[in-house]
């Protein structure tokens, strides 16, 4: 805001307050030529005159500034010596010249030595002789001409200047492409876990390194390798869509088989019914007979099925081995055909995988079915090994105290064979002989021949691995033991009157055992005791009998008029509590029945190669209800006292003590 | 596959091979292509799907039930299997 403010008088703060009339006084001041401030009579003492002397008046010049300068005047004394060439007397100059005078007595004294040898020695001689002059004058210091300075010319030369050219080329453009793609973490996982894949098989290839060498056949090898391993995938899949396709057909069946339980059973009391299920056939074998059946141990879905023939006057003259699973009803997962008709088979309970079938012509054979079915594993040799007839029954002994797997067979011939398999072939003893109980009869030479007993079945006691059970044709049942070969530990005379087509062990009793025969019956019998506790009365012959093996008193049998009769002693011990007619009783027959270990259905086998499946209903499985007592108690130990109960009331009174273990030597 | 074919209820059965060409089929032509092309889409995203849930995880099978059909997808690495069935009640 000061510049509005107009004009403002600064004075110091000393300035002197003068009065009004001070202010209006005047002071005159006049200017002279003469300089006032100059003495003009200056004096000095001179000694010499003794007075004082005038000296003259001091000038009106002051020196303020004295520069000395280089320029000379043209005329000048100095000016004139340079013209004429001057000494240049600076010390530089001097020392330098110097120097060239101690050189040149270098070469002084090079020339003495190598005079006159070379022109080039020569030359030097002469550029000496011109060096010369200069020594003198430097002696007599004869004055050196000095350059004008400032006259010179710079002189400079450029050297060509090589034009610049441009050049360009154009190469043929890199393809490109464009790529298009979304990272997912499963695309990030992959990845990691080959560059892991690579680095391990960079450090392997770095430990083998020298070892390894590929080949074109390792190449050709791998691409067959993996165009198997496709098929097997494909193969895999394509299995797995047809039980898919069987699922959505037979999806009824399927629900019924898992979760319809009849409900009229309720009030049906002590009677039960069998639901059909699917039926398995395989289009070659419909006309062969069902021979045998047995449950895999491992996989409860899967079963095998024996096609031979039972009359002796078929036409057939081939058979085939099926495993069906339940899964695919349609078709058999894995087939197997042979040139005689199969009798038998027996899953091995420790290596499910293994399978052993007789054969009608003797032979017997064990099979892997995890490989394709076209060779056995073990095969009987066709001359040596080889049962006289047909082979009836064939059961998995346990293992051998060397570890080898073993089997028992059962034939016509009248032997029970051990057959040891060893690294690559079979190994064979004959167990025993079914020699029977009569008097020799003549042969046509005269040679008296002891008879045989033609073996049907056999069945091993649960507990004890030595003891088994053999049926024969004749009716009769020989208890026996491994280890005596030649002796029946028990016989049953007259056990049935037609043959005997199958003896079983109670799945909880190992004393009780059940067996069926061409005589109509079913007899139960306990070990130790002659005379059967229950007796059954078909009126057909029946082809097969199994206990159930969810409870200690339910068994269920097959007869030939295409029924099946299930009993449960504990329910009724008198009648059975289920008889269904299964087939049709003109054309079809029942042959074998299997229960299924895990869940509660069979499967029957007929003369017509059809396995049917049925399912049980709940009265033809109850369990045990414990009582409060006998909470503690497993499903297992009350089956079995369940079943004890119902001998006590069975067991002829205790004065009939159980007759001595007889005997029999032949 | 002619087993599967033959079974009751079966339209028709296609083999895809990796790029989504149809190999093998029972069904017109027309119908085959269209078959081969979505479902192969299909089940790369159903994978994709699975996988990005869980990367160790893997599609194994694919089964699309619609009113008419029922449609069966074996997905693989290398070719696609699918069954198209008339399911029967």
């Amino acid at each position: 805001m000061d510049w509005m403010r107009g004009k403002i008088l600064l004075r110091p703060d000393d300035q002197l307050q003068l009065t009004e009339a001070e202010l209006q006084e005047e002071f005159a001041k006049v200017l002279t030529i003469q300089n006032t401030r100059v003495p003009d009579s200056l004096v000095e003492w001179s000694w010499k005159l003794r007075e004082f002397i005038r000296l003259p008046p001091p000038p009106h010049l002051v020196t303020l500034l004295n520069v000395t300068g280089t320029i000379l005047h043209k005329d000048s004394e100095e000016a004139k010596m340079q013209l004429a060439g001057g000494v240049i007397e600076e010390a530089t100059e001097e020392k330098l010249k110097y120097d060239e005078a101690k050189e040149e007595e270098y070469e002084d004294e090079e020339e003495a030595e190598e005079v006159d040898k070379t022109v080039e020695a020569l030359a030097e001689a002469e550029l000496e002789a011109e060096l010369e002059p200069e020594e003198d004058e430097i002696e007599k210091a004869k004055p050196k001409k000095i350059p004008n300075q400032f006259n010179f010319c710079e002189r400079a030369a450029l050297t060509y200047d090589n034009p610049m050219r441009d050049i360009n080329t154009q190469t043929i453009p890199p393809p490109t492409a464009t790529f298009n793609a979304s990272v997912f973490q499963w695309t990030i996982f992959d990845e990691y876990q080959e560059d892991y894949a690579q680095q391990q098989r960079e450090k392997e290839k770095e430990k083998r390194a020298p070892l390894m060498q590929p080949k074109k056949e390792d190449v050709k090898k791998k691409a067959q390798i993996e165009s198997l391993a496709m098929t097997n995938r494909m193969l895999q899949a394509a299995k797995t869509l047809e039980r898919m396709v069987n699922q959505n057909i037979f999806d009824d069946i399927s629900q019924d088989y898992r979760y319809w339980d009849d409900p009229s059973d309720e009030f049906k009391d002590g009677e039960g019914s069998l639901l059909p299920l699917w039926k398995f056939s395989y289009e070659k074998t419909k006309k062969h007979d069902i021979t045998d059946m047995c449950f895999n141990s491992r996989y409860y879905d899967l079963f095998a099925v024996a096609f031979g023939t039972l009359s002796f006057n078929s036409p057939i003259t081939n058979g085939t081995v099926c495993l069906f699973s339940l899964k695919n009803p349609s078709y058999p997962e894995w087939i197997c055909s042979t040139e005689a008709p199969v009798m038998c088979l027996d899953f091995n309970d420790q290596h499910p995988y293994l399978l052993v079938i007789g054969t009608m012509d003797g032979a017997v054979a064990v099979y892997n079915i995890m490989l394709p079915p076209s060779m056995p594993q073990y095969k009987s040799s066709d001359v040596v090994q080889k049962h006289g007839g047909l082979v009836w029954e064939i059961r998995w002994a346990p293992d051998t105290e060397e570890g080898n797997l073993a089997f028992f067979s059962v034939s016509i011939d009248g032997k029970i064979n051990h057959w040891v398999l060893n690294q690559n072939d079979l190994g064979l003893t004959t167990i025993m002989t079914l020699f029977l109980d009569r008097p020799p009869i003549p042969g046509p030479d005269g040679t008296m021949i002891t008879l045989k007993g033609c073996g049907t079945c056999i069945a091993f006691h649960p507990a004890d691995k030595n003891v088994f059970l053999v049926g024969t044709e004749e009716g009769t049942m020989y208890k026996c033991n491994t280890a005596y070969s030649s002796i029946y530990m028990r016989t049953y005379h007259e056990a049935h009157t037609m043959p005997v087509y199958r003896i079983v062990f109670n799945k909880f009793n190992s004393s009780i055992f059940a067996s069926c025969s061409g005589d109509w019956r079913i007899k139960i019998w306990e070990d130790e005791r002659p005379e059967p506790l229950f007796m059954f009365d078909l009126g057909v012959p029946i082809g097969d009998v199994q206990w159930a093996p969810y409870s200690s008193t339910v068994l269920a049998c097959v007869s030939n008029d295409g029924k099946i009769t299930v009993f449960d002693l504990n329910v009724n011990k008198y009648r059975p509590i289920c008889s269904q007619q299964i087939v049709s009783k003109r054309k079809n027959k029942l042959t074998r029945l299997a229960f299924n270990n895990a869940l509660p259905f069979i499967i029957v086998g007929d003369d017509k190669g059809t396995v049917n499946t049925l399912k049980l209903s709940p009265n033809l499985r109850i369990k045990v209800k414990p009582t409060k007592k006998q909470l503690h108690l497993s499903q297992t130990e009350l089956e079995s006292m369940k079943l004890e109960k119902l001998l006590s009331f069975v067991r002829e009174p205790p004065i009939l003590t159980p007759p001595k273990d007889i005997r029999t030597v032949t | 596959m002619k087993r599967i074919q033959s079974h009751k209820g079966v339209v028709g059965t296609i083999v895809v091979n990796a790029e989504g060409i149809p190999i093998k089929s029972t069904l017109d032509n027309t119908t085959t292509v269209q078959y081969a092309g979505l479902i192969s889409q299909l089940s790369d995203k159903a994978r994709s799907v699975v996988r990005d849930l869980d990367p160790t995880n893997d599609l194994t099978f694919l089964r699309i039930r619609s009113k008419k059909h029922e449609i069966m997808v074996a997905p693989d690495k290398e070719f696609i299997l699918i069954v198209v069935q008339n399911p029967v009640d």
